[in-house]
């Protein structure tokens, strides 16, 4: 039978999982893999009973007949009055623009099908993300289009116009242009060059006026650090390219930090393993929960928070005295000092200033100052003070008029301050106080305000804004504003002008003062078309700010929890709360959706008696919240993550409900740990829904968990080969060819149904794909791009619980290890991997899935009749099934979204990953007709050199065209570990011109690494996967978390 | 007991029996042939449009070229329909008082576009690209018919999946070349005859004509050009 499931799971210390759940095996979890749908996922909805049924039924046959007297749909040709020249109609155009998060830009370019936005991906000019995306970049083009944001005008809910707005607010500013003071503007993060000049033109018009800024994920930790340790207001940033050592305390740096994505890509490339590689860098991570950045880390400790900043002094202290030191501190110590100036050593925004400081000594003892640490003026500007200030100015009645651009501080507020019932009540006072709200939702704060004012989406904005190095990029609109929004810049104009003026007006003025005139229009037009400005730029010189931290006060309660609170990876500080992308996005490890929860580690799930769901109440400095807990493999112990932006109730209709509100245990005090917590246990449970059970391709012995999922060298079972296959990077020097060493038997197996099809691949173009597991950080950018890009539906919490999510690609997370402190996780991104011999094909019934002669496995809707075999007999758990019309054909703004160069999926039909057909097709056509055409002309040629001058042109730029072919997810991966092409090295005759190129996905499925999943079942996948080496420190052998 | 039934009803049982089959059988056949008849295709439905375009008039009175209006048809998914500007470049100057052109004049005025009802109207589900077709020798006239005898559009072919096969399947009896693509009245002529025969072709009719195209144009006959995912994706 099963021995293992005997064993209870305390007694194995060792095994490789996905999660806990397969961890502990249980005969659930393996009827789980051994069924092809999830239970409920086969259920009926609760609908009409079998009466109503049969009625329905029998109506339906008697209509049947009469749908061929249903008049036919007719469709509208709408051409232009005059059609712009650059206009190709059924061509994309592609627009330069920029997104921010926390305020710092990241490079976009749009894409934009007959006037819409469709599509977002990196800008590979802009050095803050090279051309890849995050998660937020890839949806944010659900929330231009989410039918959900503010419309108009409203004064105290009641519809109203800009005119009445400007009406009311104008007596007041001319009569402030005299005596500024009670004017007072509050935002976010704010980098916009443009912005902060109009905040400084607003504080000159307007004298006394004051300038707030709260940001619940604000740097100023860093910032006063460095302060302290160097006089000088700054802020730092990394080049990790440069860096052959990193050590990370609590620093998410390949998912949050502004830069994140560049980080990733350096990060990346320091790792890549090809034949002969001998060097890779080696991350330590000590951080207080589990991120994405601790499962890439050589070695990883976990820590509570508070115990950081001691870890931190303590490798000061080694790097100091190397001999006196010990244990881990001793060898990352060691490592750090062989490495002199190309190490790198930081500190996450959540710890303290006085922790800050100390990386400043560490990094300046090593020499990394101005190396692999760049020191930079801070690009967000001297407000005149926080969230704080301005509650001491409405308290003292010395404000009397409030704008809130952007930012919800409402609800991102910290819970000591009431902020919330402050704003209500001066903005009751209706006669004396005046506030106004610009925002893309009428949220919680808009809801406290007199005015609230639709703010653009940055697709509709003329704007600017600063990368994490300080480039200016700039955000040009891609579409007029779809409703009555005004961007920052237009309202920041409006105060000081007292009429509106359009945007592009304002903005194209503060840069033409910028650049003085000099050659402007030529500056301009490359800067728009490069989407950073190219001109001269002198943002104004950084003040000593006059808000300094008080050291943190210790909590005098006796609790022995910690609490960590952190963003959200899927919804942020709550900035993206109502972003159905993101909200069914499974969050990176935990693979949860929809919600969040308490995150516990198994230890402390067990001293609570809570499991996955289980109620509990946190109680910390007299606030109290109840929320689900859900057990995490790696968390440090008596310490609680608790993730913000959810549990809010003017969201929208996605994000009203879902989660809990973790704001209200966070205090100014203790923004980001706070120690001295209890928790305990109540009655209750929550229904939390994560995916990581889903889709689990089943182990060819399910008897055998230890050995279940990761090879490592020596692990020779070739009956029994593993998902992953992970070496060390010695290892690897010692034998690259471990990997290969399984497949070798495998030529019995090329038994094929297929007689013949080998050549037919041999002389056309093949796709394939290759997976790099060494460089996947799990950020999931993919499964959103995915999504994006393929019209691929958002299905709902109850729908995700009965396992019918739909996404193509899924990112799965498998950890080594004993779930307290599992040794390692690997991410797997695991999209349809386009067998060759497809199990999916053989047993379709109507032809539905059928191999083309590229390679592919063609799903095609339109003969799909649902029976699902399909699905069943795929290994590999990739392909998705529309239980429902999951599809949202009516809501109008949502069809702007969508790509019309795919079919928008109706009930009743199987789907999955294309490898992107609809870019392989164009790009097909367009090779075929440049052929064609340049064969004409050199048929035309006057002389044999000619024509073959015109044959090499032809079959470079073909080249070039197959070259620049990309798959959505490969386009947005951040680290490049997907990579897609044409797999063989001639093209067929036909295109035969260039026989010595191999393209980068060829040359990779030769590499040593490369393996494909169950290779054994012999269905010869288009999509392999390279294996994850690890480079862990020799002198490092005690993996054990210190208490 | 008297019998329940009379004898007769052994006759009425028949007849019902037979009588259901074969009605469904004429079911059937009236369903599927009304399906692949003009009334289920639309094949040579006229459709009314807000101006009563004749291509028969621009196309074979005046010579206009096709790609006159549908400029995008070399380099785009979709042919393109003209501007109003495109209208008025001669409207502007001939027939302006016509009330027939009211819509065009008032769509110059008003700066909003005409809406034209869409002739060809393919499933959502099928992707056809015109540039392929048109650069690779496949006459306007092969799709949709002989437009310059045409004074109101209507669609030419059943647009059936049948229907593109059958050329997808066989394109030489379809092929052209390259620069007869915008010829209404193409005609296999001494000069073409001379200029595509070579060593390995001789051509003669459609059928060799065809067949020396599908070498110079690259058109694959190994059945990649029925792969599904050539249409739909």
């Amino acid at each position: 039978m099963n021995p293992s499931s005997t064993q209870s799971p305390s007694e194995r210390s060792g095994g490789y999982w996905k999660s806990l759940e397969q961890w502990e095996n249980s005969p659930e979890f393996r009827r789980l893999t051994q069924d092809e749908f999830v239970p409920g996922a086969m259920d009926p909805d609760p609908g009409p009973s079998r009466r109503t049924f049969l009625k329905a039924v029998a109506a339906s046959m008697a209509m049947a007949g009469m749908t061929g007297c249903k008049p036919k749909s007719t469709e509208m040709i709408v051409p232009y009055v005059r059609q712009p020249a650059e206009v190709t109609p059924g061509r994309p155009l592609y627009f330069a623009t920029s997104m921010t998060l926390g305020g710092y830009a990241q490079g976009i370019i749009a894409t934009s099908r007959e006037g819409r936005p469709i599509k977002l991906d990196g800008n590979t000019d802009h050095p803050s993300n090279l051309g890849s995306s995050d998660v937020f970049l890839q949806a944010a083009i659900y929330d231009m289009y989410d039918p959900d944001r503010s419309k108009t005008v409203q004064r105290v809910g009641i519809i109203s116009d800009w005119d009445t707005f400007i009406g009311a607010i104008r007596p007041r500013l001319e009569q402030k242009s005299t005596d500024g003071s009670g004017l007072a503007i509050l935002t976010e993060t704010i980098t916009s060059p443009t912005v902060l000049k109009k905040i400084e033109e607003m504080k000159a018009k307007y004298p006394g006026s004051k300038w707030y800024v709260h940001d619940p994920l604000s740097r100023e930790c860093i910032r006063d650090g460095l302060r302290s340790a160097t006089g000088r207001e700054i802020l730092p940033y990394f080049d990790l390219a440069k860096a052959s050592v990193i050590v990370s305390f609590d620093a998410d740096f390949l998912y949050e930090d502004p830069g994140h994505s560049r980080y990733a890509r350096d990060f990346a490339d320091g790792r890549r393993i090809r034949e002969g590689t001998t060097r890779m860098n080696r991350l330590y991570v000590l951080e207080s929960t589990s991120t994405i950045t601790g499962t890439m880390a050589d070695h990883r400790w976990a820590m509570r928070p508070t115990q950081i900043g001691a870890a931190v002094a303590e490798l000061l202290a080694a790097i100091q005295l190397p001999n006196v030191a010990q244990g881990w501190a001793k060898a990352v110590a060691e490592d750090l000092l062989a490495n002199k100036g190309q190490c790198l050593v930081l500190a996450g925004v959540s710890q303290p200033p006085e922790v800050h400081a100390l990386i400043h000594a560490i990094n300046e003892a090593l020499g990394n100052i101005g190396k692999t640490v760049i020191y930079s003026d801070p690009v967000d500007g001297d407000p005149d003070g926080s969230l704080v200030d301005l509650m001491h100015q409405m308290d003292a009645g010395t404000i009397d008029t409030l704008f809130i651009l952007g930012g919800n501080p409402s609800y991102t507020s910290p819970a000591d301050l009431l902020f919330d019932a402050a704003l209500e009540a001066f903005s009751k006072n209706v006669d004396r106080n005046l506030t106004a709200r610009l925002g893309l939702y009428d949220d919680e704060t808009s809801f406290k305000c007199q005015w609230h004012l639709p703010q653009t989406h940055f697709l509709e904005e003329w704007s600017d804004a600063r990368g994490h190095d300080g480039t200016v990029s700039m955000v040009q609109p891609l579409i007029a504003p779809l409703y009555a929004g005004r961007s920052a810049i237009e309202v920041m104009d409006l105060i000081l002008m007292g009429f509106l003026r359009n945007g592009y007006e304002i903005h194209r003025e503060a840069w033409t003062a910028q650049q003085g005139g000099l050659d402007f229009e030529s500056v301009w037009r490359r800067s728009l078309e490069k989407g950073i400005w190219l001109g001269n730029f002198k943002p104004e010189a950084p003040q000593a700010a006059v808000a300094t931290r008080t050291p943190l006060p210790a909590t005098s309660e006796s609790g022995s929890f910690e609490l960590v609170f952190r963003p959200d990876p899927c919804i942020w500080d709550g900035t993206y709360t109502n972003n159905a992308f993101l909200q069914e996005l499974p969050k990176p490890l935990t693979k949860l959706t929809w919600d969040n929860a308490a995150y516990i580690s198994v230890t402390s799930g067990r001293k609570l008696g809570a499991s996955n769901g289980d109620m509990l109440r946190i109680t910390s400095q007299g606030r109290s919240l109840e929320i689900p807990a859900w057990i995490v493999p790696g968390l440090p112990d008596d310490t609680v993550t608790l993730h913000l932006g959810y549990g809010r109730w003017r969201a929208g209709s996605i994000g009203n409900g879902p989660g809990f509100n973790v704001y209200k245990l966070r205090t100014c005090d203790h923004p980001w740990f706070v120690s001295g917590a209890t928790v305990q246990r109540i009655d209750g449970n929550y229904e939390l829904v994560a995916t990581h059970t889903h889709q689990t391709i089943e182990s060819r012995r399910v008897d055998d968990i230890q050995t279940e999922v990761v090879q490592r060298p020596g692990d020779d079972d070739i009956d029994n080969r593993k998902l992953v296959r992970v070496g060390t990077l010695q290892q690897f020097i010692d034998d690259p060819g471990f990997v290969k060493k399984l497949d070798k038997s495998e030529d019995k197996h090329h038994l094929t149904l297929y007689p013949g099809f080998g050549d037919i691949y041999k002389n056309n173009l093949a796709w394939g794909m290759s997976i790099d597991m060494q460089s996947c950080i799990g950020c999931n950018a993919c499964i959103v791009a995915c999504q994006a890009e393929n019209n691929i539906a958002v299905v709902g919490k109850d729908q995700v619980s009965r396992g019918r999510e739909m996404h193509w690609i899924r990112v799965d997370t498998y950890y080594e290890g004993s779930p307290d402190s599992p040794a390692a996780a690997f991410h797997q991104p695991v999209p349809c991997q386009q067998c060759e011999n497809a199990p999916c094909e053989l047993v379709c019934p109507v032809g539905a899935t059928v191999h083309d002669d590229e390679g592919l496995n063609n799903m095609v809707y339109n003969r799909c009749v649902g029976t699902r075999y399909c699905s069943n007999n795929c290994p590999y758990k990739v392909r998705r099934f529309n239980f429902l019309l999951f599809s949202d054909e009516t809501t109008e703004s949502l069809k702007l979204m969508r790509n019309p160069e795919v079919t928008v999926r109706s009930r009743g039909v199987m789907e999955k990953c294309t490898y992107c057909i609809q870019r392989i097709v164009p790009t097909r056509i367009d090779m075929e007709i440049v052929q064609v055409q340049m064969d004409e002309q050199a048929r035309k040629a006057t002389s044999p050199e000619e024509a073959a001058a015109i044959q090499q042109k032809s079959a470079g730029l073909r080249q070039q065209k197959l070259d620049s072919l990309q798959t959505a997810c490969q386009q947005a991966c951040p680290t490049r570990a997907i990579i897609f092409g044409n797999l063989n090295t001639r093209l067929d005759p036909i295109h035969d011109y260039s026989p010595d190129h191999l393209s980068e996905v060829a040359q990779l499925k030769r590499q040593p690494l490369d393996y494909s999943l169950l290779s054994e079942l012999t269905t010869q996948p288009r999509t392999t996967y390279l294996a994850r080496i690890q480079n862990p420190n020799p002198a490092i052998t005690n993996e054990e978390p210190r208490s | 007991m008297p019998q329940i039934f009379h004898p007769s009803a052994n006759a009425i049982a028949k007849a019902s029996v037979f009588g259901c089959l074969a009605g469904a059988l004429i079911f059937a056949g009236v369903a599927t042939a009304l399906d692949f008849s003009s009334y289920g295709t639309d094949q040579g439905t006229v459709r009314d449009q807000p101006v009563p375009f004749s291509h028969e008039h621009h196309v074979h009175d005046l010579g206009i070229d096709c790609r006159y209006c549908h400029t995008s048809v070399t380099d785009s998914t979709f042919a393109g329909l003209p501007a109003t500007k495109t209208c008025m470049t001669c409207h502007s100057r001939i027939w302006t008082d016509a009330a027939l052109l009211e819509p065009v004049r008032k769509s110059w005025s008003d700066e909003i576009p005409i809406k034209w009802t869409r002739v060809h109207n393919l499933p959502d589900f099928v992707y056809f690209p015109h540039d392929i077709h048109v650069n690779k020798g496949i006459g306007c006239v092969t799709c949709h018919g002989q437009v310059d005898q045409m004074p109101l559009m209507f669609q030419n072919a059943s647009l059936q999946m049948r229907w593109c096969l059958d050329c997808h399947r066989s394109p030489q009896e379809f092929l052209r070349p390259r620069d007869q693509v915008f010829n209404m009245d193409f005609q296999i002529d001494e000069h073409v005859k001379e200029e595509f025969s070579d060593a390995q072709h001789k051509v003669t009719d459609q059928d060799s004509l065809g067949r020396a195209l599908i070498d110079l144009y690259h058109i694959p006959t190994d059945g990649r050009i029925t792969n599904c995912y050539t249409c739909h994706r």
